[in-house]
Order: C-alpha cells, then structure tokens, then sequence
C-alpha cells in the first residue's frame, strides 16, 4: 500500500465511552421528498408565491435546497420560517451549472460544512487563500457515542469522499492530508484505505486515533495530532492546518460535479428508536418526515416519556416540547443525528462536593468545579477559561453530584457573551460620544475663527463718511416719528 | 444505553467507600487500643444524624435527603476516631452537634462547608474540654472492664480512678520532653522514647488507616496529591529534627505511625469540599497541613496539632486555588 497509517495515542481527560454504533447494518435511507420544506433564517429574501431554484437564496445566509414555490412566511420577533413546497425536479440556478471550477461551484452551493458546528466551507477556504498552509486534517473520528452518519458515508462512498479530498487539496494547495479516523472503525478504515490505494494519491495518510470521547471534537484531535496546544479561540490556521469534516468531503465532490446536495445524512438512533438507521436527508426536512419514513416515529409512546436529541446523545439540543416539536424542526447542515430515548429515570442534582472528576475528565484541562463555583462572576470565569470549554459533557458523567455542569457553562457564557457585548457596544458609544465632542469643539473653533475674521474685516473696512452718517441719523428719526404718531 | 449517561459513582457511593475503606483501621483501633470506639461511633453517628435532620427540618428542606448522602455519617465517624475512647458521652455528644451545626449546617449544609466537619467538632472539644480530651487510656482491657468503662463514660470521669489507668500519648510526652528537656523530673531517653511509641498500639493502627487509604487511591475516589505531600512533609521535617536536635526526637518513621497521621492524611485532610481543588492546589495544601500541624506538636500547646493544621489550611484553601494556575 502507498500510504502511510500512523498512530497516537490518547489524549489527557475525555471518558472512554462504548461507541454504541447501532445502524450500520443496512445501507443508508431514502426518504420521498418531502411535502415542504421549512426553513429558519433572520429575515426572509423572498415573497410568498416566489418560484425558487435549487440553490437559490431565499435568507441572508440560507438557500433553497431544491426548487419550488414559497407558500408561507411565518414571520417572529427575530426571524422567520420560510416554508417551501418542491416542485420535484431540483432545477439547479445557472451558476452552480455553469460554475466553470471547483471552487466555484463549492461557492455558489455556498457549501456548509457538515461537522458540528457549521460553520460555512466556503468562508474556511476563501479566508485561507492567503495564507500557504501544508496540512488538510479531514475529521473522521466521529468520536460521540451513538452517531453513525460519517462511517456509514465512509463504508459506502469512500471513492467519493476521496474524490472530495483531492478538490479540496487542489484548492488548498496543501502539501499532505491527515485522515483521522477512531481506532474501532474498522471497516470504515479498509474502506479509506482501499480508496486511498485506488486513486493512489501519496499526499494522503490515515492517522488512527484512539476511541475515546471526545477525541473528534476540533481542538482535541488537532492536540492528538500535533500536540499543539490549541484552545477553541485559536483557528487552526495558526498551525498551517485546515480541517474539515469527512462528509463536507463528500459534498465537495457533489458540488464540484455540479450536483450539490443540499443535504446531509442523519443517524436515527436511541433506545426508543424502533429502526436505528442512517438516513439522507435534504435541509430542511422536517423531523417528522425523515422519522415517519424510516418507521421511528415515536407513536405508541406516550409524549411525556419520550426525549429527543438533535444532534449526539451528548452535544445535542433537546426538543424542548418534545414529540410536539418534531413537525416544525427541520434538519440543517450541523444536524447530524436525532436521538430518541425513553427517559425511565429522573435525577437529582445534588451539592458540588468539589471531588475534582470533572477537571480529570476536562479535554482541555479546565477546572468545572470552579467555573461552577464562579458562575456569577464574569472576571472569574475569564480567569478560569470558560470560553475555551468545548461542551462536551464529560463532566456531566462523572460527576458524583448529577449536576448538569455544562448547561450551567451554556447559560455563563450567554451571560459573558452579553456582557462582552455590551462591553463593546459602550466602547463604541464612548468613541462616537469623543468624536462629537471633537466635532463640536471644531465647529465651535470654526465659529469664533469665522466671527474673528468677521470682526477683523470690519475693523479694516473703510469708515464710512460723516455725510452718510448723518442721512441714516435723519431717516431713522423719521421712521421713529412715523411709529411714534401711529401710537 | 441511556440518553442520561451518567456516573455510575454517586455521592451516596463515593461516601459509603470511603467508610468502608475506614474499617482496616477501626479495627485495628477497636482490636488493640478499646472496643469502646465502636460504640462512640454508633452515639456520635446517631446524634449527629438527628441534629443534621433537625437541622433540615428548620430549613425547611428535606432530612432524608440530606442523610441519605452520607456525609454526615462518614464525619461523625471521624470525628469519633479523632477523639479519645474515654471522653464521656455528653462531651462526645456536644461535639457532634457542634460539627453538624456550627461546621456544616450553618453554612448551608453539603459543599458549601469552609471547614471540615469533622475538625471543626474536634476544635470544638479540645478547647472547651482540654482536659478530657488530652487523657489516653493506654491498654484499656488490662486495666478496666468494658462494662465499667461505658457506665463510666455516662458521667463525669469520677467513679474510676481515672489517673490509674490514663497516661498521656507518646505524642504528649514527647512534646513535653522536647519542649522542657532534661528540666523535667524524669527525663525521657531516646530508647524509652522509641519503645513508648512502637510498643503502643498506634503504628498498628496507623497502618490500617493507610491499608483503608491505599484503598480508596486505587478506587480513585481520592488523589494522592495531598495524602502524600501531608505525610512526606511530615516525614521530612520530623527527620530534619532527629537529625539536627540533641534532645531525644521521635524519629521520621515513628512520626508518621503515630498520632493521627494516617487517618488525618488519608481521611480528613482529603474532604474534597474544604480543600484546594487542583493537583498543585493540593499539593502545597498538603504541605501547608503537614507543616502546620508538626509545628504544633512540636512546639504549640496541644499534643496533637492535625486537627488545627487542617483548619487553618481550609481557611488558605480558597487563596492556594486562587493563585496557582486556573486550569488542571
């Protein structure tokens, strides 16, 4: 074999956690298009009754993900759902068709990528253009227990992923790319390995991490890696590396082909899930649809016994009303799981007894028994780093208390975020307040400049004459004797 | 698996192993110096879990709650392995209600305590009732009968020849001798003071504690950051002084198998919620212990100075925590 796979070894904190990969079994779902589409943005670029194309914008930083018609705008205090009925046959608009290269294609499908966090592929490599980097880490770790998309996508489109991996190096430019993948993977690690050996590309390597939680969280894996010590406000640019998600691969091979997606594949999974699958799903796919068609709706339940995730049993969001929710929650980019469990227990959150698991298991090294202590005081928490924390949850499981320590992070830097917020906001109002001042006291300045040369040009006029001094004399009393007789 | 992955180590878990990890040491300490303590431990128990539901129940929480953590239970169980067999019930009694209210209760009950329980209770007695409890009964059993010593332990020590058969701890006549030297009318040999300390009871005991340690070291429920650098201090600074003193010293090992050492560096100065909560946090909290309470021995006025090391390092916690580095 060409490429080299290389090893390393675990990482300080994280917990290690069964993987609990339930529906890799089967191929991946199809769902039938769906009745609509919903989408969130801010505020909405279209009308109701506008005819859209696949890729067209319809919000600030949304597109459609396939062509229709807009029938609804259901508009709130900040933003607004856009609601999309597909006409079924995907009409693409020109640019993606007529992109003339990848990364314009790549720009015009405005291509998000498919990690955890979203953040927009296209704005990673235009900010990158710049700068010579040497190394594209491509995540394929997916280290939380129980998500499964990105190894179902490995075990049956290697070849395309691979395919994604070359575009991306071509733009890039990068010297090598690092393919991460976690040690108990291993069909999806022959899988990579025999479409390495296909398209036979010695700039790529498959590096094995271990299986530990949450070795694919960004910063962690690039400290496995590189054993810099990088914090969440770093990019990883400072250490010449790129990294994307493996399924953002494979839509960059779509979108270079001219056929974005406009989708992502989600695993169903959960103890409450009647079929774990992996399943492709269009943005903007509502909840209930992708369930229903897949048999996981969960209906012979009742309501309040069942949770659901978005997102890994971990970092998800939980619907807050639950089965309620699922009809007006679409998937987006970020979304790649949906959990559905049975809660069969309640917990009770106890006092912090400050044991300090929680700073064992932290990955990147923070003390959560303080920032829990501190969680008040802005100051305090900068100094014991709160922003860096990744969410990750390990301290949640260990701690001996129950206490729901990263939802208590979560609503902190809320409140520092806010704070910085204003912080800046009254900068801002300080330095708009300066410069009136400034301009006040110039125009002041101008003012009495203006008066002075005023005054000085009538000391240098020449006097006028006694004559005519006398004339203005006699005619100012007439009128005065004028308005004196009308009295 | 459940969506609600959590710890299989709750507190009600981390505090019964951490009894159970006491039991090596009780005993050893109910074998060889009296079975009394077992029974000090049930009364010392029993009150401090009706003033901690007493407690609650004034604040308008819930009691079972509260017990049902353990807390409670494990420092009324040092606080009774902390204080000497004899010291009469009601003394015992009033230690225990003071550890609940004035060490823990009042400062708004589980981890929210600045000082361990259990100390603060010891504190409590040695300066309201020095006297009872700075008397060690050495062999219990050859000199009095169980059943004496319990009726005994009712009242006050006056129906018992109590100098008969009390004599002060090794500790205590070490201090004395190092403190006023060969002034005192029977000065203390180096070999007399080597047999009075290794033919006692203590170094037993001691090593059942550290067996009862090791144990919850190797259930991680406890980190060896401060249990070692207490005992290493300790050690180091003993050995210091046997090297450079004339008068006779109680040397490094014996300084470390005597007294309370083990008990108060495995258990006591381990109480998460009093102490320094990083891992060099802990170690200069361990230091500042061991530090502390050898001066006290061996110059303060009390022959025992673990309880107030432990005490004056709780109040340094917060300042060691918020000076050395802010993250693991």
């Amino acid at each position: 074999m060409t490429n080299s796979t290389s090893i390393v070894s675990a990482f300080r904190g994280g917990i290690a956690l069964a993987p609990n990969k339930q529906g890799l079994n089967k191929p991946i779902k199809t769902v039938p298009l769906p009745s609509e589409l919903l989408f969130n943005a801010f505020e909405p670029w279209v009308k109701i009754g506008d005819i859209v194309m696949a890729g067209q914008r319809i919000a600030a930083d949304t597109l459609a993900s396939t062509s229709g018609c807009i029938t609804e705008i259901q508009q709130y205090n900040t933003c607004c759902t856009i609601k999309l009925i597909p006409d079924g046959n995907n009409t693409f608009v020109p640019a993606i068709t007529k992109a003339e290269h990848p990364m314009a294609a790549i720009e015009a499908a405005e291509l998000a990528g498919l990690g955890g966090a979203g953040f927009s592929t296209v704005k990673k490599l235009l900010s990158q253009q710049q700068t010579q980097l040497t190394t594209l880490l491509i995540n394929a770790a997916e280290c939380e227990p129980m998500i499964a998309c990105d190894e179902a996508l490995m075990l049956e489109s290697s070849s395309e992923i691979i395919s994604g991996i070359s575009t991306l190096m071509q733009i890039t430019a990068c010297q090598q790319c690092i393919i991460a993948i976690e040690d108990t993977k291993l069909n999806a690690i022959n899988a990579i390995k025999r479409a390495i050996a296909v398209h036979a590309n010695p700039k790529l390597r498959l590096t094995i991490v271990p299986t530990r939680y949450p070795g694919g969280a960004e910063t962690v894996l690039l400290r496995q890696l590189t054993g810099a010590n990088l914090t969440k406000r770093q990019h990883p640019a400072e250490h010449d590396m790129l990294c994307f998600n493996i399924a953002t691969a494979y839509s960059v091979h779509h979108a270079a082909a001219h056929q974005p997606l406009f989708g992502r594949v989600v695993t169903i999974a959960g103890n409450a899930a009647n079929e774990p699958c992996n399943v492709r799903a269009l943005f903007g796919t509502p909840l209930s649809h992708l369930l229903k068609h897949t048999n996981n709706f969960p209906a012979n339940l009742p309501d309040s016994d069942v949770t659901i995730k978005l997102g890994g049993p971990l970092s998800g969001q939980l619907l807050k009303s639950g089965v309620a929710d699922l009809p007006t929650t679409a998937i987006n980019s970020n979304c790649n799981a949906i959990i559905i469990e049975r809660n069969n227990q309640t917990i009770v959150e106890k006092a912090c007894i400050r044991c300090g698991d929680c700073a064992d298991v932290c990955p990147e090294s923070l003390l959560p028994q303080q920032l829990l202590r501190y969680q008040h005081s802005a100051d305090k928490l900068n100094d014991y780093l709160l922003p860096n924390c990744i969410e990750c949850r390990c301290c949640d499981l260990v701690c001996p208390s129950a206490i729901p320590l990263t939802d208590y992070f979560k609503q902190s830097k809320q409140a520092l975020y806010a704070q910085t917020r204003l912080q800046v906001d009254a900068k801002l109002a300080e330095t708009r307040f300066a410069s009136r001042q400034a301009r006040l006291a110039r125009k002041a300045q101008e003012r009495e400049q203006a008066l002075l040369g005023k005054k000085r040009e009538v000391a240098t006029a020449p006097k006028p004459s006694t004559t005519d001094i006398k004339a203005a004399l006699v005619r100012a009393k007439r009128l005065a004797g004028n308005s004196g007789s009308k009295r | 698996m459940s969506l609600v992955l959590h710890s299989s180590k709750s507190l009600t878990n981390v505090m019964l192993l951490v009894i159970i990890a006491l039991v090596p040491g009780i005993a050893a300490y109910a074998w060889l110096v009296s079975p009394i303590v077992i029974i000090n431990i049930v009364f010392c128990v029993l009150i401090a879990c009706l003033t901690e539901a007493a407690c609650m129940w004034l604040r308008s929480r819930s009691a079972v709650s509260a017990l049902r953590d353990g807390s409670i239970i494990l420092a009324a169980t040092l606080l009774a392995l902390a204080v000497p067999p004899q010291l009469p019930f009601w003394q015992l009694g009033l230690g225990a209600v003071a550890m609940v209210v004035l060490g823990k209760q009042l400062y708004g009950g589980l981890g929210q305590n600045l000082f361990n329980p259990a100390m603060v209770g010891f504190a409590f007695l040695m300066v309201s009732f020095p006297q009872t409890m700075t008397t060690w009964i050495d062999n219990m059993q050859q000199s009095v009968g169980m059943a004496q010593l319990v009726q005994a332990k009712w009242f006050m020590p006056s129906n018992i020849q109590w100098d008969s058969i009390t004599q002060a701890t090794p500790l205590e006549s070490i201090r004395l001798a190092s403190q006023y030297g060969a002034d005192q009318a029977t000065p203390l040999t180096q070999a007399a003071l080597n047999r009075q300390v290794t033919n006692g009871p203590w170094p037993i005991v001691n090593l059942g504690f550290l067996v009862g340690g090791l144990c919850l070291l190797y259930k991680r429920i406890i980190s060896w950051h401060i249990p070692l650098s207490v005992i290493f201090t300790l050690f180091a600074l003993h050995g210091i002084l046997a090297l450079t003193s004339t008068q006779p010293q109680i040397g490094a090992t014996l300084a470390i198998a005597s007294g309370a050492t083990m008990l108060g560096a495995f258990f006591i100065a381990t109480d998460p919620v009093t102490a320094a909560t990083s891992n060099t946090g802990r170690i200069i909290y361990g230091i500042g212990i061991g530090g502390l309470s050898f001066v006290i021995r061996q110059w303060g006025g009390y022959p025992e100075g673990f309880a107030f090391a432990v005490l004056l390092m709780n109040m340094c916690a917060p300042l060691i925590d918020s000076t050395v580095n802010r993250h693991a």
